[in-house]
């Protein structure tokens, strides 16, 4: 088949000492090479953690269980951690969101980024340097040299995001997955951000998750989506069927809920009452059921199972149950 | 054309500025966060104030409720200043001022009840208790919560409804004027909704006016009727919110916008994004003259020489731009 | 499948799941499950979770501490013991019996008699009441001036705090046991001198905590928005700051109280805190000096309970740090 990422009936249990905390129920995705995949949920939807399971990155009271995750058709489930670290780095490249904390404040940017071309790839000093001088470069960080030899804290909220890109690209992986990667940005420096990646992704063909609770940001960079509630895939499309065509009821509400740019003065937003799922005690049946304007019996009672719309569009809604009433979705 | 109400708050060339650093006896630097800002709010009306991390508006924000004692200018507050009284002067208006706050976690004190941190701003005024507790209750069905909410802590609760609980406590004393500091950042998309549809509720019901501070463009446009941009201690544009996103001045506001990606992927494929070169400049060292120039792509010579008035353009919307006024961009 | 990990995991118990339904007999499902009319939503807003109160939380944390437990019944048994005992046994501190001088421990005199045929025992509980009430009484006093002191400093800040704090430096570069024992000269030997000595400095710490705990807290949206209502300086340190900042004061008070007895202690043993005849642990353990060779119990008890005493404070003290150590919060 040649998918870059397979992951069949994914669940993560977080097990601390009050009880069972069931971030990841059963989800499956795939992603191909060269593909951008967009996950967009609010907390507790589990997004982070479905792609920290993946990268095996989770504490040891995380209980992860799957059919599959396959990596360009390596098996991600039972290897051992020192093959989850050649893999991680080398061709799996990570994001994560808030600059300040993810980069080491003792070491200079050099180290951070030589790193792993080093260790991955078996560069020389020499080498990896000239390799790190030319990802600043790429990353249009002005006066790489000088850069170098800095620290982070020397480094705007912005720089520290690209030397994190930088870092991530560094070994030409297959797959860079970037968890909030602008959230804590300002605006005009997020556009700057997602600029690079957009350029990095036209120029290397390198395929990209992004996660974010950021339907703009998705729009934007995403050609499928994945939108997540409690656990679960509620529904996964292409960006055109998830905003123009979507069929789940949390999908409406999200779109609703966010002013859009042609919308009339006075119009009201619709928000979505309630609040989402604490997933120590996840509600039976559909999570969003209690927040669900259109909530039957069975949603209480059930998990709806998935229903293919099309080669790339799903979802997991009862209304799609022929007995259901047809509903329209109000624009 | 009907005559113009007047306004309830007024900033006349606001400043606040901060010593940072230096020693007992070197010299102290200082941050001038709000360098000389005027606008007016008028009774009912929503203010937007938007602009990104360092411009200001949280200080503006925080400076009109007299939280800090202004470093110059003025604040016109139903035609009193203000800003040089003292505490003790100030107090009297305190129940007529009042905020809501950016972190949900951050702006109730863990250790009190619900009802006790509604009540707080009663038990300041005197209030006699029975008088407390039925207006407390009342508060609370306002926001939607629950009685048998009030006797629970902070902690137990969501955002949103932490959220709620500081807007009960905000209302409590009636106030004509309300600085909402970034109400709806630290909470989830479909509860953002929630709490702006309240707001703008409680502003038919109640006619406060609010000073909304946010950086999020799309909802400061759906829920203001003026807004103004600001950029390191300035305000650089101003209008009413239909002309301001329609027909922007500024090349910063422009970029600004521009740079609010659009949820809509086939108009995102279309639009194309300003990308602004270059960093926020520190506020501690700002540039000389217009603040903007270094990441302007209009910046000429003249930029670095003068810092650019904010001028009315034609039918109240102003802007501060040399260029912009001389009618070149 | 699972991925490898060194635990082993409990299953999730049934009731917690969600059910999944095989498509067969999702199609046959009964269409009155799919009317919207029957749903019976309950409450949107709901509070899950019991109620705790953050005290009542603390208390669970503590009490799973064998030591802090251990110590805190010492302290119970032995508060219980000094207030009764005097009044149950048929020796008083001061009773002599002449017959029985220097008697080794037994049955009639459970900690033997000293050299004037005191009952030892009653002695030591009531250099228990002596001690424990000292320590109780300089930690509430400490507490109160530490609390007011560094609680205003703190929050007011500027040209004020560094007054306070200058004020305290110098207090605390002078050796304490130097003007202690000039107090106790100037105001002569009683209970009360001792308590002035005592409270004299050992306040200061308990200030510094409260100012750092004050000037991070001061900063807090909710202290802003008290400000905002019109609280005075008073409402906000006594309704938002003190009862926030009260782990950290609570643990530097409670190591307050071993301080204070050792110190009575000492200043008794010297001779210039409670006088003979009144039985401090301090005078008990001077009385016996002479004796160390060859009749030594008339020493080892009353050094014991000092012992004992502080090191109960001291495992109590710890058991609220960390029972109220915030990283240890969900």
């Amino acid at each position: 088949m040649g998918r870059l990422l397979e992951v069949k009936n994914l669940t993560t249990n977080f097990h601390i000492g009050v009880g069972c905390v069931q971030a990841v129920r059963s989800v499956s995705f795939y992603l191909d090479q060269g593909e951008s995949l967009g996950v967009v949920g609010e907390s507790g939807s589990g997004k982070s953690v479905t792609m920290l399971s993946v990268m095996g990155l989770l504490p040891g009271y995380a209980e992860i269980k799957a059919d599959a995750i396959r990596f360009d058709g390596k098996d991600m489930l039972n290897i051992s951690p020192s093959e989850f670290r050649k893999i991680r780095g080398g061709d799996i490249g990570m994001i994560f969101q808030d600059p300040m904390t993810s980069l080491n404040p003792l070491y200079t940017v050099e180290n951070q980024l030589t790193e792993p071309l080093r260790i991955h790839r078996g560069m020389s000093k020499a080498e990896a340097r000239l390799a790190a001088l030319n990802l600043l470069k790429r990353v249009e960080i002005p006066d790489p040299e000088q850069r170098l030899k800095q620290y982070p804290h020397e480094f705007s909220g912005g720089m520290r995001q690209r030397v994190m890109i930088a870092m991530a690209v560094a070994c030409q992986p297959k797959l860079v997955i970037a968890d909030e990667p602008t959230t804590a940005l300002d605006v005009t420096i997020q556009a700057q951000v997602l600029d690079l990646l957009d350029q990095l992704k036209k120029t290397t063909s390198t395929s990209t998750i992004m996660i974010t609770h950021d339907l703009g940001v998705i729009a934007s960079m995403c050609k499928r989506i994945l939108v997540m509630y409690g656990g679960l895939v509620v529904e996964q499309g292409t960006a055109r069927e998830i905003f123009y065509q979507p069929k789940h009821p949390y999908t409406w509400g999200l779109l609703h809920s966010i002013p859009r740019i042609n919308q009339q003065k006075g119009e009201k937003l619709i928000p979505i009452n309630g609040t989402p799922p604490d997933m120590l005690r996840p509600p039976k049946g559909c999570p969003f059921a209690p927040r669900c304007r259109y909530a039957m019996p069975v949603c209480q009672k059930y998990l709806a199972p998935e229903t293919v719309l099309s080669g790339t569009h799903a979802v997991c809604c009862h209304l799609m149950h022929e007995k259901a009433p047809k509903v329209e979705r109000q624009v | 054309m009907a005559k113009k109400p007047l306004p309830l708050i007024e900033a006349k060339d606001l400043k606040m500025y901060f010593p940072v650093g230096g020693s007992l006896f070197g010299k102290r630097k200082l941050l001038k966060a709000v360098d000389g800002v005027s606008f007016q709010l008028y009774p009912g009306e929503t203010f937007g104030l938007v602009g990104e991390s360092g411009c200001g508006k949280t200080t503006v924000g925080r400076t009109l409720v007299r939280l800090y004692e202004p470093t110059g200018g003025q604040i016109l507050f139903d035609g009193t200043d203000i800003a040089k009284l003292s505490e003790a002067e100030v107090l009297p208006y305190r129940n007529r001022m009042q905020m809501i706050f950016q972190d949900p976690y951050a702006s109730l004190n863990p250790r009190m009840t619900v009802s006790s941190i509604i009540a707080e701003p009663l038990r300041y005024q005197g209030v006699k208790p029975q008088e407390i507790a039925s207006r407390v209750r009342d508060l609370v069905q306002q926001v939607g919560l629950k009685e048998d909410h009030l006797n629970r802590y902070p902690h137990e609760f969501s955002g949103g409804q932490r959220q709620r609980i500081g807007i009960a406590r905000a209302l409590a004393s009636h106030p004509d004027f309300i600085v909402c500091d970034e109400p709806i950042s630290a909470l989830d998309v479909s509860i953002q909704a929630q709490i702006i549809n309240m707001l703008e509720e409680l502003q038919e019901k109640l006619n406060v006016t609010y000073l909304f501070v946010s950086h999020d463009l799309s909802m400061v446009r759906h829920i203001s009727h003026r807004v103004a941009v600001m950029y390191l201690g300035h305000i650089v544009e101003m209008a009413e919110v239909r002309e301001l996103y329609g027909n922007m001045l500024h090349p910063y506001t422009k970029a600004l916008m521009s740079a609010v990606p659009i949820a809509d992927p086939d108009a995102a494929a279309k639009s194309r994004r300003i990308v602004l070169q270059g960093d926020v400049p520190k506020p501690i060292d700002p540039p000389s003259g217009c603040a903007f120039r270094t990441r302007c792509p209009h910046a000429t010579a003249a930029c670095a020489e003068t810092v650019p008035e904010l001028t009315d353009m034609g039918g109240e919307h102003y802007a501060a731009c040399i260029r912009v006024q001389r009618g070149e961009i | 499948m699972s991925r490898k990990n060194r635990f082993v995991f409990e299953p999730i118990p049934e009731a917690a799941l969600s059910r999944s339904i095989s498509p067969e007999a999702y199609q046959a499902l009964d269409g009155a499950l799919f009317d919207p009319r029957l749903v019976d939503l309950g409450d949107a807003e709901k509070v899950i979770r019991p109620s705790t109160t953050y005290w009542h939380e603390v208390w669970q944390r503590f009490r799973r501490d064998p030591l802090a437990i251990l110590g805190l019944a010492v302290i119970a048994v032995m508060s219980v013991a000094c207030i009764f005992v005097p009044m149950f046994s048929p020796y008083t501190y001061s009773g002599m019996d002449l017959a029985h001088m220097n008697a080794f421990p037994t049955w009639q005199h459970l900690c033997g008699t000293d050299q004037m045929g005191r009952d030892l025992f009653v002695r030591i509980m009531y250099g228990a009441r002596i001690s424990i009430s000292i320590g109780l009484i300089a930690a509430a006093i400490n507490f109160v001036i530490g609390v007011l002191y560094g609680g205003i400093s703190g929050y007011v800040g500027g040209k004020t705090d560094m007054v306070l704090m200058r004020i305290v430096d110098i207090l605390i570069s002078l050796p304490s046991m130097l003007y202690t024992v000039l107090i106790m000269l100037v105001l002569g030997s009683s209970e009360f001198s001792v308590i002035v000595a005592l409270c004299f400095t050992s306040w200061i710490g308990t200030a510094r905590v409260v100012r750092s705990e004050v000037m991070y807290l001061k900063h807090a949206e909710y202290v802003l928005a008290a400000r905002l209502s019109g609280a005075k300086l008073w409402d906000i340190l006594v309704t938002h700051l003190i009862p926030n900042a009260m782990g950290p004061i609570i643990v530097s008070t409670a190591f307050l109280i071993p301080n204070a007895i050792f110190t009575e202690a000492f200043l008794s043993f010297l001779g210039i805190g409670i006088q003979a005849p009144m039985a401090s642990w301090g005078t008990l353990a001077n009385d016996a000096r002479s004796t160390l060779l060859t009749y030594p119990y008339q020493m080892i008890f009353p050094v014991m309970a000092i012992c004992v005493t502080m090191f109960s404070f001291n495992f109590i003290g710890d058991g609220l740090r960390d029972a109220l150590d915030p990283r240890l919060k969900k």
